[in-house]
């Protein structure tokens, strides 16, 4: 009862949102293209909240994010074709699994790697997203559903208003609850201080790791939904730059900010697509001229990150 | 016999993509030696070095020798630009290190896309004019060419001259001072900002150089024909103790030589995931690297 | 009774011998100095003692329990709290967070608790809340609980790490160099803040220092290090006339302090 007096707010507002999409979306105001796009944009909130709680919260950079992202997209994908999976109920638990294999896989790798500091668990991570991909680029060797370097086509349409949008909006809150539990300030004393962290008592490998595993079951559970909506995966779209995309989103909405990934991520889709409409496709490559040239400003305006002070707790 | 001359060959292969990943590694570690940061943007240096070399061919159609040297200037000053714009003001604040990283990150994006736009080099390949023709000489077990030759040639003589510089030279001083403790380096009076600049263009003119021959051995260029070969370079230096010169070497030869060998025996596809696979099993059993030392003060 | 027992640990960096051989005990409730010019291996002890560091050789026992290579959460968990001589407070959360984490270490609720957020999430946030704001008075930091850590002067910073170790409720709490950086009446202010921690946490408290004054007023035993070995143990005053001791330390330092 209590949780849900202290999430009243947050449930209130999310319920108005989705009603004025619901309205939108069966009066057809929207073009499919932008249905899409608004679906779109909540999992890549999903998945960048996953980062910002591995990067942002504990301060453990990961340049490999779209990797796992990938995973989750993968394997929902193999399960939904191969036991021709329709019902929304069953695709819900297919999400979770799908996020628990990654976070499965990230636990495994997440052992030896979180030992790293900084620049080598920048490498580490960024070899791991590569690894991922040179996988997925292979993975009609091994199963011959997923198509490597062809595509996995496909997949059922599953990825529905309803279930996109509660779906996330249950991670999200898990996520705040977290946050707001002795965990997510653990996270940021070692974020601040690893030693000194260690130094009352925090087991600190272990309290990386659930950092870790959790940013990674997000990611593919939102790799599932994303898997679902377009219903093609391919494994360039899962490579460095999405990983980019999701830092993007970390570093312009603050890091150890759940709200400034909600709207970063929103901003970041929506100016994306947006350029898509609006520049003609010769010009659409500027795209990735401009968006380093922002990060290196942000870099030198704000070197400790744009960070929002909030009380936690 | 047969195979015995198959791996002979196989070898030489790789000592030559070694000796390109060991030039840029060297820039890697100089620069990490000194600053403690991975300057992402080095693979993209090294593509340039590939491009200018382009251009002197084919637009000026000047002599081998000046090819080289203005491609290494070019390089070089390339590396220094980079410095001073995008990390020097981020160091003045002194920022952490990641923040450096995803400057560096940055920095290599925008270089790629940048040139990738069609007003300038555009995102296809190119054919690369080689500046004198292939020969061949068969040497009964295996077959070397004047391409082989040039590498290690170029890559040998660099080497000595780097050492020479590093070891005999002022500078080179000042640049192992200001790695082993920049506070003292400052004290003792060296110009610190003049000698980062200086390891940034030798590391630029180093990697161009790399960008030329790699152009010369494999001659198909991009604009992202930096992003592995990059990576792959900075584990050799990882692999050979990171901010150790002969590490980096040694290192840039054992990536090479592998990269090879898993392509001919295992799989060419999955070369670059057996790589990293290599660095993730490397880093667990000797996280310092092969000559690395560290103690980590509390 | 003996809380701590140190016995011929040793620890090499590279060749150099940072602590060689030493062997001491800590009595329970004592406040015991450790004494040594820099680089004596003061520091290097205590990172022994608290597992950031896992000596070449010798035994650490802790209450009786050999703690020489386990890990060092595990250590602190048993009971021991440290501060650091060049303060590691957590830069970026505020006064109350500092020590509110630490007060959080021991708070029994797990992740599923976290998440749904049943009554015992709310009791245990409510104790921990409650000890922190304690300590926080004790060290008359609660005024300023919000603001963010680093925004206290120098001398407070110190106090808040020694508040954060004591959220730990420890049995023994390490202290590095307490006064460094503190004026003459700041100083003694601290003398008055370790006989009351003494009196009300019932701890008992090792301190490296260099403060002379400070040293002969706090503990009853000292412990002299030089160049990573012990070479003498005793009283104040003994301490004081001995002559290894002028030889090695005073000499140059105990006027100047």
């Amino acid at each position: 009862m209590r949780l849900l007096l202290e999430i009243r707010k947050e449930l209130l507002f999310s319920l108005a949102i989705y009603l004025l999409l619901k309205v939108f979306f069966i009066n057809d105001i929207f073009s499919e293209y932008i249905e899409q796009v608004i679906l779109y944009t909540i999992i890549i909130v999903v998945a960048s909240l996953g980062l910002n709680i591995i990067y942002g919260f504990t301060g453990q950079f990961s340049l490999g994010h779209a990797g796992f992202y990938g995973l989750g997209a993968y394997f929902s994908a193999y399960l939904t074709k191969t036991f021709s999976i329709e019902s929304g109920l069953l695709f819900i638990f297919i999400i979770l699994l799908s996020g628990a294999f990654s976070a499965f896989i990230a636990y495994l790798i997440g052992i030896p790697i979180l030992k790293f500091r900084d620049d080598f668990l920048a490498i580490a991570t960024l070899g791991l997203g590569i690894l991922i991909r040179n996988i997925l680029d292979n993975s009609d060797r091994f199963i011959e559903t997923l198509g490597g370097s062809r595509g996995f086509v496909g997949i059922n349409s599953l990825s529905g208003l309803e279930i996109v949008f509660f779906v996330s909006l249950f991670f999200i809150l898990i996520s705040k609850n977290i946050i707001y539990s002795k965990y997510g300030l653990f996270w940021r004393t070692i974020r601040d201080d690893e030693t000194a962290s260690s130094s009352i008592g925090i087991n600190t490998t272990n309290i990386k790791l659930l950092a870790f595993v959790y940013g990674c079951f997000l990611a593919g559970s939102a790799g599932a939904m994303y898997a679902h909506l377009y219903t093609f995966l391919h494994p360039s779209n899962f490579d460095f730059l999405k990983s980019v995309d999701f830092l993007v989103i970390v570093i312009v909405g603050g890091m150890g900010s759940i709200s400034g990934t909600i709207i970063a991520g929103f901003l970041w889709v929506f100016i994306i697509e947006g350029l898509r409409i609006l520049l003609p496709p010769d010009i659409l490559e500027l795209r990735w001229v401009i968006i380093p040239v922002i990060l290196i400003i942000i870099m030198m305006w704000k070197p400790y990150g744009l960070m929002i002070k909030k009380k936690v707790i | 016999m047969e195979t015995l001359s198959y791996i002979l060959q196989q070898l030489i292969n790789g000592i030559q993509l070694g000796a390109v990943y060991a030039l840029i590694a060297l820039g890697y570690t100089m620069v990490y030696g000194i600053l403690r940061m991975i300057n992402f943007a080095h693979g993209d240096v090294f593509m340039l070095g590939a491009f200018f070399g382009y251009y002197l061919i084919t637009k000026l159609s000047l002599p081998v020798y000046l090819v080289f040297l203005l491609a290494m200037i070019g390089t070089a000053l390339t590396a220094f630009t980079i410095e001073k714009i995008a990390y020097r003001p981020l160091r003045k604040k002194s920022a952490p290190n990641i923040s450096l990283l995803i400057t560096a990150v940055g920095v290599s994006l925008f270089i790629e896309y940048f040139f990738s736009l069609k007003i300038l080099f555009s995102p296809d390949y190119i054919a690369f004019p080689r500046p004198f023709e292939v020969e061949s000489y068969d040497l009964k077990f295996f077959v070397i060419t004047n391409i082989h030759i040039l590498i290690f040639i170029a890559t040998f003589l660099s080497l000595i001259g780097l050492y020479f510089l590093i070891y005999k030279t002022r500078q080179g001083k000042a640049m192992r001072a200001l790695a082993l403790d920049a506070e003292m380096a400052k004290l003792v009076g060296i110009d610190t900002e003049r000698i980062i600049s200086f390891t940034f263009m030798l590391g630029g003119a180093l990697a161009g150089l790399g960008g030329i021959l790699y152009a010369i051995a494999y001659p198909q260029i991009n604009v992202f024909m930096g992003v592995m070969p990059g990576i792959k370079s900075f584990i050799a230096a990882v692999l050979g103790g990171i901010g150790i010169i002969h590490g980096a070497v040694l290192g840039g030869f054992i990536i090479g030589i592998s990269e090879v060998f898993v392509s001919a025996f295992l799989s060419s596809t999955l070369r670059d995931g057996f790589i990293f696979l290599i660095l993730f099993i490397f880093l667990l059993l000797r996280p310092n690297g092969l000559f690395g030392k560290r103690i980590e003060k509390v | 009774m003996k809380i701590l027992e140190i016995k011929n640990i040793t620890k090499n960096f590279g060749g150099i011998k940072a602590v060689s051989n030493v062997s001491f005990d800590v009595k329970k409730g004592e406040i015991l100095s450790i004494i040594g010019p820099n680089g004596a291996g003061k520091t290097t002890i205590f990172n022994l003692i608290t597992g950031f560091y896992i000596p070449d050789d010798g035994k650490i026992i802790f209450k009786g329990i050999d703690i020489t290579k386990i890990p060092t959460y595990k250590r602190i968990n048993l009971g021991i709290g440290r501060t650091f001589q060049n303060l590691r407070l957590f830069k970026s959360m505020s006064i109350f967070e500092n020590v509110l984490s630490a007060s959080l270490v021991k708070s029994e609720y797990n992740l599923l608790s976290s998440i749904t957020r049943n009554k015992n999430f709310y009791l245990k946030k409510s104790e921990a809340e409650h000890k922190t704001r304690k300590l926080l008075e004790f060290f008359s930091l609660d005024k300023k609980e919000s603001y963010p850590a680093i925004s206290l002067p120098y001398g407070e910073q110190r106090k808040l790490e020694i508040a954060r170790a004591l959220a730990l409720d420890p049995e023994l709490l390490l202290v590095d160099e307490p006064a460094a950086g503190m004026n003459p009446s700041e100083v003694i202010d601290l003398i008055d803040i370790f006989h009351k921690i003494q009196e009300t946490f019932k701890t008992t408290i090792i301190i490296i220092e260099h403060h002379m004054d400070f040293v002969m007023n706090i503990s009853k035993r000292i412990i002299v290090v030089d160049f990573g070995e012990k070479i003498m143990e005793g009283t104040p005053e003994e301490v004081k006339n001995d002559k290894r001791v002028i030889e090695a330390y005073l000499g140059e330092e105990f006027i100047s302090a």
